[in-house]
Protein backbone atom coordinates (compact mmCIF):
# COMPACT_ATOMS: atom_id res chain seq x y z
CA UNK A 1 0.00 0.00 0.00
CA UNK A 2 1.53 3.38 -1.00
CA UNK A 3 2.07 5.53 2.02
CA UNK A 4 1.05 9.21 1.79
CA UNK A 5 4.00 11.27 2.97
CA UNK A 6 3.24 13.42 6.05
CA UNK A 7 2.94 17.17 5.45
CA UNK A 8 5.78 19.14 6.95
CA UNK A 9 4.42 20.83 10.09
CA UNK A 10 5.50 24.36 10.98
CA UNK A 11 4.15 27.37 12.85
CA UNK A 12 2.42 30.05 10.82
CA UNK A 13 0.91 33.44 11.68
CA UNK A 14 -2.38 33.80 9.86
CA UNK A 15 -5.85 35.26 9.99
CA UNK A 16 -8.69 33.40 11.68
CA UNK A 17 -12.24 34.44 10.73
CA UNK A 18 -14.19 35.48 13.82
CA UNK A 19 -16.94 37.60 12.30
CA UNK A 20 -20.45 36.59 11.46
CA UNK A 21 -22.61 36.87 8.33
CA UNK A 22 -21.64 39.96 6.31
CA UNK A 23 -19.46 41.24 9.13
CA UNK A 24 -15.90 40.00 8.70
CA UNK A 25 -13.51 40.29 11.62
CA UNK A 26 -10.19 38.52 11.91
CA UNK A 27 -7.89 37.45 14.68
CA UNK A 28 -4.20 37.32 13.86
CA UNK A 29 -3.13 34.01 15.38
CA UNK A 30 -0.21 31.64 15.60
CA UNK A 31 -1.19 28.14 14.45
CA UNK A 32 0.34 24.98 13.05
CA UNK A 33 0.03 25.05 9.26
CA UNK A 34 -1.91 21.80 9.35
CA UNK A 35 -4.54 22.91 11.89
CA UNK A 36 -7.96 24.17 10.92
CA UNK A 37 -8.49 27.89 10.31
CA UNK A 38 -10.41 28.52 13.52
CA UNK A 39 -8.65 25.91 15.64
CA UNK A 40 -7.76 27.03 19.16
CA UNK A 41 -4.64 29.11 18.46
CA UNK A 42 -1.23 28.56 20.01
CA UNK A 43 -1.20 32.30 20.63
CA UNK A 44 -3.31 35.28 19.61
CA UNK A 45 -1.17 38.06 18.18
CA UNK A 46 -3.65 40.71 17.16
CA UNK A 47 -6.85 41.58 15.36
CA UNK A 48 -7.84 42.99 11.97
CA UNK A 49 -11.13 44.71 11.25
CA UNK A 50 -11.48 44.99 7.46
CA UNK A 51 -14.63 47.13 7.55
CA UNK A 52 -13.80 50.85 7.60
CA UNK A 53 -15.16 52.72 10.62
CA UNK A 54 -16.89 56.13 10.59
CA UNK A 55 -13.51 57.82 10.11
CA UNK A 56 -12.71 55.60 7.08
CA UNK A 57 -10.06 53.66 8.99
CA UNK A 58 -9.40 49.93 9.05
CA UNK A 59 -8.13 48.97 12.47
CA UNK A 60 -5.29 46.53 13.04
CA UNK A 61 -3.84 45.65 16.41
CA UNK A 62 -0.53 43.84 16.63
CA UNK A 63 1.26 42.30 19.59
CA UNK A 64 4.56 43.51 18.18
CA UNK A 65 6.87 41.94 20.76
CA UNK A 66 5.36 38.47 20.38
CA UNK A 67 5.21 38.73 16.58
CA UNK A 68 8.90 39.61 16.53
CA UNK A 69 9.65 36.70 18.84
CA UNK A 70 7.79 34.18 16.69
CA UNK A 71 9.30 35.49 13.47
CA UNK A 72 12.74 35.21 15.00
CA UNK A 73 12.02 31.63 16.01
CA UNK A 74 11.08 30.78 12.44
CA UNK A 75 7.31 31.12 12.15
CA UNK A 76 5.98 31.61 8.64
CA UNK A 77 3.51 34.29 7.57
CA UNK A 78 0.38 33.94 5.47
CA UNK A 79 0.07 36.38 2.58
CA UNK A 80 -2.62 38.66 4.09
CA UNK A 81 -0.61 38.94 7.30
CA UNK A 82 2.54 39.64 5.29
CA UNK A 83 0.67 42.47 3.54
CA UNK A 84 -0.59 43.90 6.83
CA UNK A 85 2.84 43.81 8.44
CA UNK A 86 4.27 45.39 5.29
CA UNK A 87 1.80 48.27 5.50
CA UNK A 88 2.50 48.73 9.20
CA UNK A 89 6.18 49.40 8.55
CA UNK A 90 7.21 46.33 10.52
CA UNK A 91 8.36 44.47 7.36
CA UNK A 92 9.14 45.77 3.87
CA UNK A 93 5.99 46.51 1.89
CA UNK A 94 4.68 43.37 0.17
CA UNK A 95 5.22 43.41 -3.64
CA UNK A 96 1.57 42.49 -4.16
CA UNK A 97 0.52 45.71 -2.37
CA UNK A 98 2.48 47.70 -4.96
CA UNK A 99 0.86 45.76 -7.79
CA UNK A 100 -2.64 46.28 -6.37
CA UNK A 101 -1.90 49.97 -5.92
CA UNK A 102 -0.71 50.27 -9.52
CA UNK A 103 -3.77 48.44 -10.84
CA UNK A 104 -6.08 50.64 -8.80
CA UNK A 105 -4.38 53.75 -10.12
CA UNK A 106 -4.64 52.51 -13.71
CA UNK A 107 -8.30 51.67 -13.23
CA UNK A 108 -8.92 55.13 -11.83
CA UNK A 109 -7.11 56.82 -14.72
CA UNK A 110 -9.06 54.77 -17.26
CA UNK A 111 -12.28 55.74 -15.52
CA UNK A 112 -11.33 59.40 -15.50
CA UNK A 113 -10.49 59.27 -19.23
CA UNK A 114 -13.72 57.50 -20.14
CA UNK A 115 -15.63 60.13 -18.18
CA UNK A 116 -13.72 62.97 -19.81
CA UNK A 117 -14.19 61.69 -23.40
CA UNK A 118 -18.00 61.69 -23.58
CA UNK A 119 -18.02 65.14 -22.04
CA UNK A 120 -15.67 66.39 -24.76
CA UNK A 121 -17.76 64.66 -27.43
CA UNK A 122 -20.85 66.32 -26.08
CA UNK A 123 -19.16 69.70 -26.16
CA UNK A 124 -17.92 69.29 -29.77
CA UNK A 125 -21.41 68.25 -30.89
CA UNK A 126 -22.93 71.29 -29.22
CA UNK A 127 -20.47 73.66 -30.88
CA UNK B 1 4.91 34.58 -4.30
CA UNK B 2 8.56 35.37 -4.66
CA UNK B 3 8.36 37.65 -1.65
CA UNK B 4 7.36 34.90 0.72
CA UNK B 5 10.63 33.03 0.29
CA UNK B 6 13.05 35.53 1.86
CA UNK B 7 10.63 36.07 4.75
CA UNK B 8 11.16 32.50 5.89
CA UNK B 9 14.85 33.06 6.55
CA UNK B 10 15.42 34.02 10.14
CA UNK B 11 18.57 36.07 9.64
CA UNK B 12 16.88 38.87 7.70
CA UNK B 13 14.43 39.66 10.50
CA UNK B 14 16.95 41.17 12.84
CA UNK B 15 17.72 43.87 10.30
CA UNK B 16 14.11 44.28 9.26
CA UNK B 17 12.91 44.98 12.75
CA UNK B 18 15.37 47.72 13.35
CA UNK B 19 12.75 49.70 11.40
CA UNK B 20 10.27 49.46 14.21
CA UNK B 21 12.94 50.04 16.79
CA UNK B 22 13.91 53.20 14.91
CA UNK B 23 10.29 54.17 14.82
CA UNK B 24 10.06 53.90 18.59
CA UNK B 25 13.26 55.84 19.08
CA UNK B 26 12.02 58.56 16.77
CA UNK B 27 8.81 58.82 18.70
CA UNK B 28 10.67 59.15 21.97
CA UNK B 29 12.98 61.75 20.59
CA UNK B 30 9.91 63.54 19.34
CA UNK B 31 8.53 63.55 22.84
CA UNK B 32 11.57 65.50 23.97
CA UNK B 33 11.33 68.02 21.16
CA UNK B 34 7.63 68.39 21.80
CA UNK B 35 8.38 69.28 25.38
CA UNK B 36 10.87 71.85 24.19
CA UNK B 37 8.37 73.16 21.66
CA UNK B 38 5.66 73.31 24.28
CA UNK B 39 7.71 75.89 26.12
CA UNK B 40 6.65 78.43 23.52
CA UNK B 41 2.97 77.87 24.08
CA UNK B 42 0.66 78.99 21.31
CA UNK B 43 -2.42 79.36 23.47
CA UNK B 44 -1.67 82.22 25.77
CA UNK B 45 -4.76 82.92 27.83
CA UNK B 46 -6.05 86.46 27.69
CA UNK B 47 -5.24 87.13 31.32
CA UNK B 48 -1.70 85.85 30.95
CA UNK B 49 1.04 88.13 32.09
CA UNK B 50 3.41 85.17 32.17
CA UNK B 51 5.07 85.92 28.88
CA UNK B 52 8.42 84.30 29.60
CA UNK B 53 7.03 81.08 28.05
CA UNK B 54 8.28 78.61 30.64
CA UNK B 55 7.01 75.03 30.79
CA UNK B 56 4.80 74.80 33.90
CA UNK B 57 5.04 71.01 34.27
CA UNK B 58 8.51 70.71 35.91
CA UNK B 59 7.53 73.49 38.31
CA UNK B 60 4.21 71.79 39.02
CA UNK B 61 5.73 68.41 39.93
CA UNK B 62 8.29 70.00 42.24
CA UNK B 63 7.89 68.58 45.76
CA UNK B 64 7.64 71.97 47.45
CA UNK B 65 4.91 73.11 45.07
CA UNK B 66 2.97 69.86 45.47
CA UNK B 67 3.22 70.18 49.25
CA UNK B 68 1.91 73.75 49.20
CA UNK B 69 -0.91 72.85 46.80
CA UNK B 70 -2.06 69.89 48.89
CA UNK B 71 -1.87 72.09 52.01
CA UNK B 72 -4.23 74.71 50.62
CA UNK B 73 -6.65 72.12 49.21
CA UNK B 74 -8.13 71.42 52.63
CA UNK B 75 -9.53 68.14 53.90
CA UNK B 76 -13.26 68.28 54.55
CA UNK B 77 -14.19 64.64 55.04
CA UNK B 78 -17.89 65.25 54.49
CA UNK B 79 -17.16 66.86 51.14
CA UNK B 80 -14.65 64.24 49.94
CA UNK B 81 -16.56 61.18 51.12
CA UNK B 82 -19.95 62.82 50.74
CA UNK B 83 -23.02 61.10 49.32
CA UNK B 84 -22.30 59.30 46.08
CA UNK B 85 -23.98 56.52 44.12
CA UNK B 86 -23.01 52.98 44.97
CA UNK B 87 -24.59 49.56 45.15
CA UNK B 88 -27.03 48.93 47.94
CA UNK B 89 -25.60 46.66 50.59
CA UNK B 90 -26.29 46.01 54.21
CA UNK B 91 -24.21 48.07 56.63
CA UNK B 92 -21.61 46.14 58.58
CA UNK B 93 -21.32 46.64 62.33
CA UNK B 94 -18.17 45.81 64.24
CA UNK B 95 -17.16 46.25 67.85
CA UNK B 96 -13.84 48.06 68.08
CA UNK B 97 -11.60 49.23 70.86
CA UNK B 98 -10.56 52.86 70.89
CA UNK B 99 -7.17 52.02 69.39
CA UNK B 100 -8.72 49.98 66.59
CA UNK B 101 -11.18 52.79 65.85
CA UNK B 102 -8.31 55.23 65.62
CA UNK B 103 -6.52 52.89 63.21
CA UNK B 104 -9.65 52.58 61.05
CA UNK B 105 -9.99 56.36 60.95
CA UNK B 106 -6.40 56.88 59.81
CA UNK B 107 -6.88 54.19 57.15
CA UNK B 108 -10.00 55.96 55.92
CA UNK B 109 -8.16 59.27 55.80
CA UNK B 110 -5.36 57.71 53.74
CA UNK B 111 -7.91 56.23 51.36
CA UNK B 112 -9.67 59.56 50.97
CA UNK B 113 -6.47 61.54 50.50
CA UNK B 114 -5.86 59.51 47.34
CA UNK B 115 -8.98 61.12 45.89
CA UNK B 116 -7.32 64.50 46.20
CA UNK B 117 -4.50 63.77 43.76
CA UNK B 118 -4.10 66.90 41.67
CA UNK B 119 -4.31 66.46 37.87
CA UNK B 120 -1.04 67.55 36.21
CA UNK B 121 -0.79 71.06 34.84
CA UNK B 122 0.85 70.86 31.42
CA UNK B 123 1.26 72.75 28.18
CA UNK B 124 -0.78 71.53 25.20
CA UNK B 125 0.85 68.74 23.18
CA UNK B 126 2.04 69.44 19.67
CA UNK B 127 1.02 67.44 16.57
CA UNK B 128 3.72 65.36 14.86
CA UNK B 129 3.61 66.21 11.16
CA UNK B 130 6.78 64.48 9.91
CA UNK B 131 5.85 61.27 8.07
CA UNK B 132 7.81 58.06 8.82
CA UNK B 133 7.80 56.98 5.18
CA UNK B 134 6.47 58.52 1.98
CA UNK B 135 5.73 55.92 -0.71
CA UNK B 136 4.03 57.33 -3.84
CA UNK B 137 4.16 53.86 -5.46
CA UNK B 138 1.73 52.65 -2.81
CA UNK B 139 -0.89 55.33 -3.52
CA UNK B 140 -4.44 53.98 -3.95
CA UNK B 141 -3.57 50.55 -2.50
CA UNK B 142 -6.88 50.83 -0.69
CA UNK B 143 -9.64 53.38 -0.30
CA UNK B 144 -9.31 53.58 3.50
CA UNK B 145 -6.51 54.35 5.90
CA UNK B 146 -5.05 51.56 8.01
CA UNK B 147 -4.41 52.22 11.69
CA UNK B 148 -1.89 49.90 13.37
CA UNK B 149 -1.85 49.78 17.15
CA UNK B 150 0.79 48.07 19.25
CA UNK B 151 -1.02 46.02 21.88
CA UNK B 152 2.06 44.41 23.39
CA UNK B 153 1.45 43.29 26.98
CA UNK B 154 2.37 45.96 29.49
CA UNK B 155 2.60 48.93 27.12
CA UNK B 156 1.12 52.02 28.74
CA UNK B 157 -1.36 54.19 26.90
CA UNK B 158 0.99 57.14 26.77
CA UNK B 159 3.85 55.01 25.35
CA UNK B 160 1.77 53.08 22.85
CA UNK B 161 2.96 53.08 19.23
CA UNK B 162 0.11 53.89 16.87
CA UNK B 163 0.91 54.38 13.19
CA UNK B 164 -1.40 55.13 10.30
CA UNK B 165 -0.90 54.11 6.64
CA UNK B 166 -2.81 56.63 4.64
CA UNK B 167 -4.49 55.82 1.32
CA UNK B 168 -1.81 57.83 -0.52
CA UNK B 169 0.89 55.48 0.79
CA UNK B 170 2.29 57.72 3.53
CA UNK B 171 3.14 56.06 6.84
CA UNK B 172 2.96 58.43 9.79
CA UNK B 173 2.59 58.48 13.54
CA UNK B 174 -1.13 58.69 14.21
CA UNK B 175 -2.50 62.09 15.21
CA UNK B 176 -3.41 62.53 18.86
CA UNK B 177 -7.16 62.16 18.40
CA UNK B 178 -6.67 58.81 16.60
CA UNK B 179 -4.30 57.66 19.35
CA UNK B 180 -6.85 58.55 22.01
CA UNK B 181 -9.55 56.60 20.17
CA UNK B 182 -7.30 53.57 19.73
CA UNK B 183 -6.39 53.63 23.41
CA UNK B 184 -10.08 53.66 24.28
CA UNK B 185 -10.78 50.76 21.87
CA UNK B 186 -7.93 48.49 22.93
CA UNK B 187 -7.67 49.60 26.56
CA UNK B 188 -11.08 50.98 27.52
CA UNK B 189 -11.37 53.11 30.63
CA UNK B 190 -14.41 53.59 32.76
CA UNK B 191 -15.95 57.03 32.46
CA UNK B 192 -14.25 57.79 29.17
CA UNK B 193 -16.22 58.00 25.93
CA UNK B 194 -15.02 56.88 22.51
CA UNK B 195 -16.05 60.20 20.99
CA UNK B 196 -15.72 63.54 22.76
CA UNK B 197 -19.00 64.18 24.65
CA UNK B 198 -21.05 67.12 23.37
CA UNK B 199 -20.86 68.55 26.84
CA UNK B 200 -17.41 69.93 26.00
CA UNK B 201 -18.66 71.87 22.98
CA UNK B 202 -18.40 75.61 23.43
CA UNK B 203 -22.09 76.47 23.89
CA UNK B 204 -22.95 73.50 26.13
CA UNK B 205 -19.91 74.21 28.26
CA UNK B 206 -20.95 77.84 28.70
CA UNK B 207 -24.44 76.72 29.74
CA UNK B 208 -23.05 74.33 32.34
CA UNK B 209 -20.69 76.98 33.65
CA UNK B 210 -23.60 79.39 34.07
CA UNK B 211 -25.34 76.62 36.03
CA UNK B 212 -22.20 76.43 38.21
CA UNK B 213 -21.59 72.69 37.68
CA UNK B 214 -17.87 73.27 38.04
CA UNK B 215 -16.85 70.08 39.83
CA UNK B 216 -18.90 67.94 37.44
CA UNK B 217 -17.25 69.49 34.39
CA UNK B 218 -13.77 69.17 35.84
CA UNK B 219 -14.28 65.55 36.97
CA UNK B 220 -15.62 64.61 33.57
CA UNK B 221 -12.74 66.38 31.81
CA UNK B 222 -10.25 64.46 33.97
CA UNK B 223 -11.88 61.18 32.88
CA UNK B 224 -12.18 62.06 29.21
CA UNK B 225 -8.93 63.81 28.35
CA UNK B 226 -5.20 63.45 28.84
CA UNK B 227 -3.79 66.33 30.90
CA UNK B 228 -1.88 67.71 27.89
CA UNK B 229 -4.87 67.49 25.55
CA UNK B 230 -5.66 70.98 24.18
CA UNK B 231 -9.33 70.25 24.89
CA UNK B 232 -8.58 69.50 28.54
CA UNK B 233 -6.57 72.67 28.87
CA UNK B 234 -9.21 74.78 27.12
CA UNK B 235 -12.05 73.36 29.23
CA UNK B 236 -10.34 73.51 32.60
CA UNK B 237 -8.90 76.98 32.04
CA UNK B 238 -12.32 78.26 30.98
CA UNK B 239 -13.82 76.84 34.19
CA UNK B 240 -11.02 78.27 36.35
CA UNK B 241 -11.55 81.71 34.84
CA UNK B 242 -15.31 81.46 35.41
CA UNK B 243 -14.77 80.40 39.03
CA UNK B 244 -12.32 83.23 39.59
CA UNK B 245 -14.59 85.90 38.14
CA UNK B 246 -17.65 84.57 40.01
CA UNK B 247 -15.70 84.21 43.26
CA UNK B 248 -16.78 80.57 43.71
CA UNK B 249 -13.38 79.33 44.86
CA UNK B 250 -14.91 77.56 47.81
CA UNK B 251 -16.80 75.13 45.51
CA UNK B 252 -13.51 73.46 44.63
CA UNK B 253 -12.06 73.35 48.15
CA UNK B 254 -11.48 69.75 49.34
CA UNK B 255 -11.65 68.46 45.76
CA UNK B 256 -8.71 67.40 43.60
CA UNK B 257 -9.17 70.48 41.40
CA UNK B 258 -8.40 73.15 43.97
CA UNK B 259 -4.64 72.73 43.56
CA UNK B 260 -4.91 73.07 39.79
CA UNK B 261 -7.07 76.17 40.18
CA UNK B 262 -4.59 77.78 42.55
CA UNK B 263 -1.65 76.83 40.31
CA UNK B 264 -3.39 78.26 37.23
CA UNK B 265 -4.23 81.53 38.96
CA UNK B 266 -0.79 81.98 40.50
CA UNK B 267 0.99 80.97 37.27
CA UNK B 268 -0.92 83.70 35.41
CA UNK B 269 -0.51 86.18 38.30
CA UNK B 270 -4.27 86.53 38.83
CA UNK B 271 -4.53 85.00 42.29
CA UNK B 272 -5.65 88.19 44.07
CA UNK B 273 -9.33 87.32 44.37
CA UNK B 274 -8.44 83.81 45.56
CA UNK B 275 -6.20 85.35 48.23
CA UNK B 276 -9.00 87.75 49.19
CA UNK B 277 -11.39 84.78 49.48
CA UNK B 278 -8.92 83.00 51.78
CA UNK B 279 -8.46 86.06 53.98
CA UNK B 280 -12.23 86.58 54.22
CA UNK B 281 -12.59 82.99 55.37
CA UNK B 282 -9.85 83.39 58.01
CA UNK B 283 -7.60 80.82 56.28
CA UNK B 284 -4.41 82.67 57.15
CA UNK B 285 -2.02 79.73 56.73
CA UNK B 286 -3.56 78.94 53.32
CA UNK B 287 -3.10 82.58 52.29
CA UNK B 288 0.55 82.46 53.37
CA UNK B 289 1.06 79.21 51.45
CA UNK B 290 -0.44 80.82 48.35
CA UNK B 291 1.99 83.72 48.62
CA UNK B 292 4.91 81.28 49.11
CA UNK B 293 3.69 79.46 45.98
CA UNK B 294 3.78 82.77 44.14
CA UNK B 295 7.36 83.22 45.26
CA UNK B 296 8.35 79.77 43.90
CA UNK B 297 6.49 80.15 40.60
CA UNK B 298 7.85 83.62 39.90
CA UNK B 299 11.39 83.62 41.29
CA UNK B 300 12.26 86.82 39.39
CA UNK B 301 9.43 88.86 40.95
CA UNK B 302 9.93 91.47 43.66
CA UNK B 303 7.69 89.44 45.98
CA UNK B 304 10.04 86.44 45.77
CA UNK B 305 13.02 88.64 46.60
CA UNK B 306 11.45 90.06 49.75
CA UNK B 307 10.11 86.64 50.78
CA UNK B 308 13.65 85.25 50.57
CA UNK B 309 14.88 87.87 53.05
CA UNK B 310 11.99 87.17 55.45
CA UNK B 311 12.90 84.99 58.43
CA UNK B 312 11.41 81.47 58.08
CA UNK B 313 9.52 81.65 61.38
CA UNK B 314 7.70 84.90 60.53
CA UNK B 315 3.91 84.67 60.78
CA UNK B 316 1.49 84.27 57.92
CA UNK B 317 0.33 87.89 58.26
CA UNK B 318 3.85 89.12 57.48
CA UNK B 319 4.08 86.84 54.43
CA UNK B 320 0.76 88.06 53.03
CA UNK B 321 1.77 91.65 53.78
CA UNK B 322 4.84 91.18 51.55
CA UNK B 323 2.61 90.13 48.66
CA UNK B 324 0.25 93.08 49.20
CA UNK B 325 3.17 95.50 49.24
CA UNK B 326 4.93 94.15 46.16
CA UNK B 327 2.73 92.33 43.63
CA UNK B 328 -0.97 92.70 44.35
CA UNK B 329 -3.50 94.42 42.11
CA UNK B 330 -6.32 94.52 44.70
CA UNK B 331 -4.10 96.25 47.26
CA UNK B 332 -6.74 98.11 49.27
CA UNK B 333 -9.22 95.24 49.50
CA UNK B 334 -6.51 92.78 50.53
CA UNK B 335 -5.15 95.22 53.10
CA UNK B 336 -8.61 95.67 54.60
CA UNK B 337 -9.27 91.94 54.70
CA UNK B 338 -5.90 91.26 56.31
CA UNK B 339 -6.57 93.97 58.87
CA UNK B 340 -10.02 92.56 59.64
CA UNK B 341 -8.62 89.04 60.01
CA UNK B 342 -5.87 90.27 62.31
CA UNK B 343 -8.31 92.24 64.47
CA UNK B 344 -10.66 89.30 64.69
CA UNK B 345 -7.77 87.05 65.71
CA UNK B 346 -6.63 89.51 68.39
CA UNK B 347 -10.17 89.99 69.69
CA UNK B 348 -10.61 86.26 69.85
CA UNK B 349 -7.32 85.84 71.70
CA UNK B 350 -8.07 88.63 74.22
CA UNK B 351 -11.54 87.13 74.68
CA UNK B 352 -9.88 83.86 75.59
CA UNK B 353 -7.54 85.57 78.06
CA UNK B 354 -10.45 87.06 79.97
Amino acid sequence: MPRIPLRRSFDIIKLAYHGCNNRPFFHIVLLKNISKRNAPPIEMLGTYDPMPNMFNEKLVSLDVDRIKFHLASGAALSKPVEKLLGLSGLLPVHPMSYITAKRNRQKQEAQAESQAQPAEDGKSEES
Amino acid sequence: MAASIPFRSTSSYSTLFTRLANLKVRRRSFAHTSKALCASSEETPPSSSNSDGRDPFPVFVDNKVQHLLSNITGFDILKIAGPHKKHLEKPKYRLLTDAELKGEMTKARERLSKRLQIPPYMNPRKPNLTPLAVDPDLAQFDTSNYVFTDVTFGVKDRDRTVVIREADGTLRIAPWDVRDRMNQIYNPREGKEYLKPQMFDEQNLERMISEKKYVYILDRACCQFEPDDPDFIRTTHRVYRAIDSAGDHDDLRSTRHFGSLAFYLVWHKTADSLLLDMLNRDLSSDAADLVRLYGILHPQSACAGVLGQLSPDSGSTAVVQVYIDTSSTLTSELQLALQAMDDAGKGHRSGLNK
